[in-house]
């Protein structure tokens, strides 16, 4: 029982989350999809290509592979008329980085911030594998239930300057000051009563 | 002026299309990845059954090295071993054989001879991408032997990429173990293939635990097809042995399985909104048992058994019907006995199943999933199989999950379910009839926030016409057992620094004359908790408490692992303060319990690529 309770008191300063490869099956199609809900898209785009940027560590770094394995399987022959690139970022190196959608898998808050800043740079949208980490600033993640639903930042999105479609925003969960509701609420006011979810 | 009109309005039209086309199929990829969330379980809350996913990475990092082991993480699953040292996994305090179904990426294990699956238990957990596990009752989907629970291990080569993984491992009792998974695509197919080779030597009160087990499997897949095979052969010592004499010989008194298994899928869409799937599958199945025998004239028994089954199988998958999904589907299954010896020494005797023994069954079910509103869920299915030797069997089920806000999520179901009786059960009385089993259970979950999730069950089954061993060792049906319990999980991960895992169960198993069914654990309790430093460093706990009527034990096993890229290195250490892993008997030993030894290491390394 102490060395639980040990075990227990250690984890203020630890990092973990498991990666669920099933997930990474979801991102891996919604990802790039998502981009092309982005108003402007058309004109940040280089050479016709969606540059997704996986950002991972050492001990992410074969979930970020399998992650870009999946996405080239899903878009070989390319998504509409654009290609899509997958590129593995180490989160050391970051500032270097160019991309249109910057992924970030489970990590500390300092290297989340990091990786939004650059994406901000590069006029990037930002997803989260973890969706408690767009109380850090990260735009858009997933709320998988029965029916899997976008989860918008929208305060994240609007500092950014990104105008998104209606429809998915529509269709979104939003994520605002904390707390998950859907746009109705937000327009009919009742956000803060009892509808909205605390996160 | 009116080609300048003409060409903007084209333009309006072209661009105002392609929007158009963008929205359309965003919202057509999220119907996939919902389905995606279902099949691969990522949504199970919002499901009828009482489900749980083992995800190997997860287990990994625990020091789960095995299907045995990592089922043990299920809430309300005990281990148990046997007198001959076999594994066996009881379910909610069901302990006899074939109560559990298992799978392997959708093929049945289970043999006829005894509805077994042990010789699978010992599976490396390296090969495994997850493993979904119904806790209940699954007849009406899963057929025979679906009472207790239902084990579908999905395999990493049945996945869609192509990575190829090497691993390598060793440690205490001679144990040791070397695999691959390769994979590649040509074209439109994807192969892969795994194989992996695993030796122990382990001997405890100097009777013979060794084990030597391998394996082969192999995974094509196109568009619309899917052929998997699987070979499996494992021998292993028979520890205080089968007919109650003690194995002190590595070299014989051993127990030998072996198993090949393959199936042939075709699924497409034959409509909008419904799709068939046709399979066809072949499977083989044999055992050879040496027993050292208890009279002073004889010095073994031998058991030598073969059997093959063949299925074609068709489901019709439609979602025509708003708000419903709905399943039809019929399976014809044909079994038979290739071989079955029995002799002592060099004598011959009645084998323990009949030679010529076979078997068809033809089964029918529907399923309809029902989402009443976008908060109410309704499921109710019905299974009808019939069997030539012995007769036939009806599994109705009825689930509702009830979603009351973004916290509370309800859910009630009930099931029957059966077990076909074996061949070994039937040789021995062929007035046997089916084993079947009625629950009802119910179970709330409570999602605080993101980062804190409990979730409690509650259920009682009865098992109906229990097949059991009277005196003279003939099977007999005449009694029942009744199973109450309650199962709790709490899940705590708040943002990425935690991964806490408790969970427990309160099991109450009573005979038809409500006394206790002593081997079975009252109480089970595991807490785990995996995190990891930024330097990928990984330290994983898992704390184990287990208690009877007789007595309670803590194990505390600890595994550093560390990450660097495409390698994982990991140093496992199991039951490290030595307090020793003992099973309980079913039946009066000699031994007071089996003794399964205490604090072993185990060193571990996998490759990606």
């Amino acid at each position: 029982m102490k060395l639980f309770v040990l075990f227990i008191s250690l984890t203020m300063s630890l990092f973990a989350l498991n990666i669920n490869h099933s997930l990474l099956k979801v991102h891996a199609t919604l990802v790039p999809k998502i981009y092309l809900m982005d108003y402007k898209f058309k004109e940040k785009l280089k050479d016709h290509t969606i540059t997704v940027a996986i950002v991972y560590k050492n001990s992410t770094y074969t979930d970020a592979k399998k992650l870009k394995g999946l996405i080239e399987t899903r878009y070989k022959d390319g998504l509409k008329s654009y290609t899509v690139k997958p590129i593995l970022v180490d989160s050391t190196n970051i500032n270097k980085s160019i991309a249109n959608i910057y992924y970030i898998f489970p990590t500390n808050k300092n290297e989340i911030k990091t990786v939004i800043k650059q994406a901000n740079k590069n006029n990037a949208l930002t997803f989260a594998y973890n969706r408690n980490d767009l109380k850090y600033g990260v735009m858009i993640s997933l709320n998988i239930s029965k029916k899997i639903k976008p989860l918008l930042n929208l305060e994240a999105i609007k500092v950014n300057n990104i105008s998104l479609r209606p429809v998915l925003i529509d269709i979104s969960t939003i994520y605002l000051n904390n707390l998950e509701t859907n746009i109705s609420n937000i327009k009919l006011g009742v956000f803060h009563n009892s509808k909205a979810y605390r996160v | 002026m009116k080609p300048l009109i003409l060409v903007t309005l084209l333009f309006s039209f072209c661009v105002g299309d392609e929007l158009i086309s963008i929205e359309d199929d965003f919202l057509q990829s999220l119907d996939e990845v919902s389905e995606i969330a279902t099949k691969t379980k990522l949504n199970i809350d919002d499901t009828p059954s009482l489900v749980t996913v083992l995800h190997s990475k997860k287990l990994q990092k625990l020091g789960i090295d095995n299907v045995f082991e990592a089922l043990a993480q299920v809430p309300g699953v005990q281990l148990k071993r046997e007198a001959t040292g076999v594994p066996v996994v009881v379910f909610r305090g069901v302990t006899s054989k074939g109560e559990v179904k298992l799978m392997v990426d959708g093929v049945t294990i289970n043999n006829t001879y005894r509805g077994s699956i042990y010789h699978y238990l010992n599976f490396p957990i390296e090969l495994i991408e997850r493993i979904e596990v119904i806790r209940g009752a699954g007849s009406v989907l899963y057929g025979s032997g679906a009472i207790s629970g239902v084990v579908n291990i999905i395999t990493k080569s049945s996945n869609d990429d192509t990575k190829n993984t090497l691993f390598l491992s060793g440690g205490t009792y001679d144990n040791y173990r070397a695999g691959a998974i390769v994979s590649t695509t040509l074209k439109d197919i994807k192969f892969s293939a795994d194989a992996y080779y695993q030796n122990s030597e382990k001997m405890i009160d100097a009777t013979d635990r060794h084990l030597i087990d391998f394996s082969v499997g192999m995974n094509l897949k196109s568009q619309h097809f899917t052929f998997i095979a699987r070979v499996k052969k494992s021998e292993q010592g028979d520890a205080y042995g089968v007919l109650g004499v003690p194995d002190k010989s590595r070299s014989k008194y051993d127990n030998t399985n072996a198993s090949l298994n393959t199936e042939l899928a075709y699924s497409n869409s034959i409509a909008k909104y419904t799709d068939i799937t046709v399979l066809a599958g072949y499977s083989q199945y044999g055992q050879s048992v040496e027993a050292a025998h208890p009279s002073p004239t004889i010095d073994t028994a031998y058991a030598d058994y073969k059997e093959l089954s063949y299925y074609g199988q068709i489901d019709l998958k439609s979602k025509i019907l708003e708000n419903n999904e709905f399943l039809i589907g019929s399976k014809f299954e044909s079994a038979k006995t290739l071989k079955s010896q029995f002799r002592k020494d060099n004598t011959i005797s009645s084998p323990i199943v009949n030679s010529d023994s076979k078997r068809d069954i033809f089964s029918l079910y529907i399923n309809d999933q029902y989402s009443v509103t976008s908060d109410l869920g309704v499921s109710a299915g019905l299974r009808y199989d019939n069997y030539s030797d012995f007769g036939d069997a009806f599994s109705p089920t009825i689930g509702v999950v009830y979603k009351l806000n973004k916290q509370f999520t309800f859910k009630a179901l009930y099931a029957e379910a059966f077990r076909a009786p074996s061949w070994v059960e039937l040789t021995s009385n062929n007035g046997l009839e089916a084993e079947t089993s009625s629950s009802y259970e119910a179970g709330i979950i409570y999602k605080k926030d993101q980062s804190n999730t409990i979730r409690i069950n509650a259920y009682n089954t009865q098992l109906n016409d229990m097949i059991t061993k009277n005196t003279s060792r003939k099977y007999v049906q005449t009694s029942y057992a009744k199973f109450t319990g309650t199962e709790i999980e709490y899940i705590f991960s708040p943002n990425n620094q935690v991964d806490l895992h408790l969970f427990g169960s309160y099991i109450q198993a009573k005979d038809q004359d409500g006394e206790d069914l002593k081997y079975i654990a009252n109480i089970l309790a595991t807490a785990s908790l995996i995190y990891e430093l930024d330097s990928g460093l990984n330290l994983g706990s898992l704390v184990k408490y287990k208690s009877n009527h007789t007595r309670s034990r803590l194990i505390v096993d600890e595994t550093f692992s560390y990450a660097f890229k495409d390698i994982t290195a990991s140093l496992v250490i199991k039951d490290i303060f030595d307090k020793g892993t003992f099973y309980q008997f079913s039946s009066p030993s000699t031994y007071e319990s089996f003794n399964d030894g205490g604090r072993n290491f185990l060193l571990k390394a996998t490759w990606q690529f």
